[in-house]
């Protein structure tokens, strides 16, 4: 597994990400000042700002990405896109279809060492929600078939990346049957990549890219969620300790009882490899 | 007389308006410059070509201190670049990138007057480079060893786009400089990353012969190069000087 194919606008990758929208996301996340839902969805929301960011070039917007965000219990036992039109979509087309852009500062270098604020428009896609149940497997069924569509068409291309944010245990089975289909779907570059973030619902401390079962607390979940987490690439786990993340050689995309900041890092993180193939 | 040809071609599958790259020629001037605009940054072609251009056609003396040189067509391209965009017209998520800045590689080379032997000044920010052939002598410049072309470059940044604009004062990188002289029969040749690096790996086999030869069908011969994996997919830019 190399996952160092170019990613270029003649083969582009997938990135999809799955938000859970059960009632408890409307907790707070710790480490932040709103709740879970709103959280996770401003770092997804950011998350697509940048992708757009980086492939905007000066003549346009340039598909190296193809996105999608599935999310689930925003209404009992519901799952589906919760972008507008299909469940995938070219970076291009996201660029264009906003619900709204909201301005906000961000610190740009000053050239001299230091730093600035300048206001810009803050893309947003989705709204939070935090509603039903957690239907997480239905979910999963529909990331299943857009990834075995997505690998067929684009064989070679960068293997897709699935990022799950959930604070709950699903509602509808057991989710591993589904992770693991998921995981046997690949390229000739690799694995499609599993990224599972469990949010905190209390302040105790996380465990970020655990990589074995005793890193965990005795939760029936986190080891199940765990065990279907992929190993990191090499890649990744350099990507991980240049943010000074202390990690082993065989750590999981898995967070147990993530609060903000882990949850950044973890998208992040899950998303630096891809950005870093762009041709 | 210094005889000139130049090559240059896109990313294979790229067309020609993605070119990044840009290059400034005057052969009877003796001023010469080409530019890797970077690929992240958004208007780095327009960047590129401001550097460029700006050196060819206001040379700074060439006695004027090198910084203070560099200085100078920071400020004179940082205008040329910042009038060249149309900031309002841009939609949201352009904006948000253009106030980045743009970022570019630079090598400028300017040649003396034509007495025998001329003198030469090259100055470069970033990984593009400068090959002198003298007779079976081939001198590089900054880097005479391939592995080094492995690590981001140095570049020239273009300071804030709208609504910062050209507020702000940019000071110049660190910058490397280099004096020689040719002699009737030598070649110096300007080249941007990928193909500095494709000769310096392959120096002892006269790539830039190689060129030459294929100079009729240039564009499919680097292509070649590029899909064998031989030279990276990059854009590719290079200018031959011959001192005759």
């Amino acid at each position: 597994m190399v996952y160092e194919a170019e990613i270029s606008r003649t083969n582009p990758s997938l990135i999809l990400f799955l938000i859970d929208q059960s009632r408890s996301m409307s907790h707070k996340l710790p480490g932040g000042e709103r709740s879970k839902a709103q959280e996770a969805s401003d770092a997804i929301n950011r998350q697509i700002g940048d992708f757009v960011l980086r492939c905007t070039k000066s003549d346009g917007i340039r598909d190296y990405f193809y996105l999608g965000v599935i999310g689930y219990g925003y209404v009992t036992g519901k799952a589906g896109s919760i972008l507008k039109g299909d469940l995938i979509h070219p970076i291009s087309e996201l660029a264009g279809t906003p619900i709204r852009t909201e301005k906000r500062k961000m610190k740009v270098s000053d050239g001299t060492g230091g730093t600035i604020d300048v206001d810009y428009d803050f893309g947003v896609w989705f709204d939070p929600v935090a509603n039903g149940d957690t239907p997480m497997c239905k979910a999963l069924s529909l990331a299943r078939d857009a990834i075995k569509d997505w690998v067929e068409e684009h064989p070679s291309s960068y293997p897709p990346i699935l990022i799950n944010i959930t604070d709950g245990q699903a509602t509808d089975g057991n989710p591993e049957d589904v992770i693991k289909e998921i995981q046997e779907l690949k390229t000739s570059d690799g694995d499609t990549l599993i990224w599972n973030c469990h949010l905190s619902s209390n302040p105790s401390t996380p465990v970020s890219f655990p990589s074995d079962e005793s890193e965990l607390p005795n939760d029936k979940y986190a080891i199940s969620l765990f065990g279907v987490s992929s190993i990191l690439p090499s890649q990744y786990i350099g990507y991980a300790r240049e943010m000074q993340i202390d990690l082993k050689d065989s750590a999981r995309a898995y967070v147990f009882n993530a609060q903000l900041e882990q949850l950044v890092e973890f998208i992040d993180i899950g998303t630096r490899g891809p950005q870093g193939q762009m041709q | 007389m210094l005889s000139v040809r130049e090559f240059h071609r896109p990313k294979s599958g790229y067309r020609e308006s993605e070119y990044e790259d840009a290059f400034s020629i005057d052969a009877d001037g003796g001023k010469f410059a080409v530019a890797d605009g970077a690929t992240e940054s958004s208007f780095s072609n327009i960047w590129a070509r401001a550097l460029v251009s700006t050196f060819v056609e206001n040379p700074p003396p060439m006695d004027m201190n090198d910084r203070k040189s560099v200085k100078n067509l920071l400020d004179e391209a940082r205008k040329k670049w910042y009038e060249g965009i149309d900031w309002t017209s841009l939609p949201w998520f352009q904006k948000n990138k253009a106030v980045l800045g743009s970022y570019s590689t630079f090598l400028g080379l300017q040649v003396d007057s034509p007495e025998n032997p001329r003198r030469y000044r090259c100055i470069t920010i970033g990984d593009s480079c400068l090959f002198h052939l003298s007779g079976p002598k081939m001198e590089s410049f900054p880097f005479s060893d391939y592995r080094d072309l492995n690590y981001t470059p140095r570049l020239m940044w273009s300071g804030h786009g709208y609504p910062i604009g050209l507020s702000k004062d940019v000071e110049p990188p660190g910058l490397e400089v280099k004096y020689g002289k040719i002699k009737d029969g030598d070649t110096l040749i300007l080249a941007t990353d990928a193909i500095s690096k494709w000769m310096l790996q392959n120096k002892f086999n006269k790539p830039w012969q190689q060129i030459l030869d294929n100079a009729d069908n240039w564009d499919s011969y680097i292509g070649e190069l590029i899909s064998s994996g031989a030279m990276k997919n990059d854009d590719i830019t290079a200018i031959f000087i011959s001192c005759e």
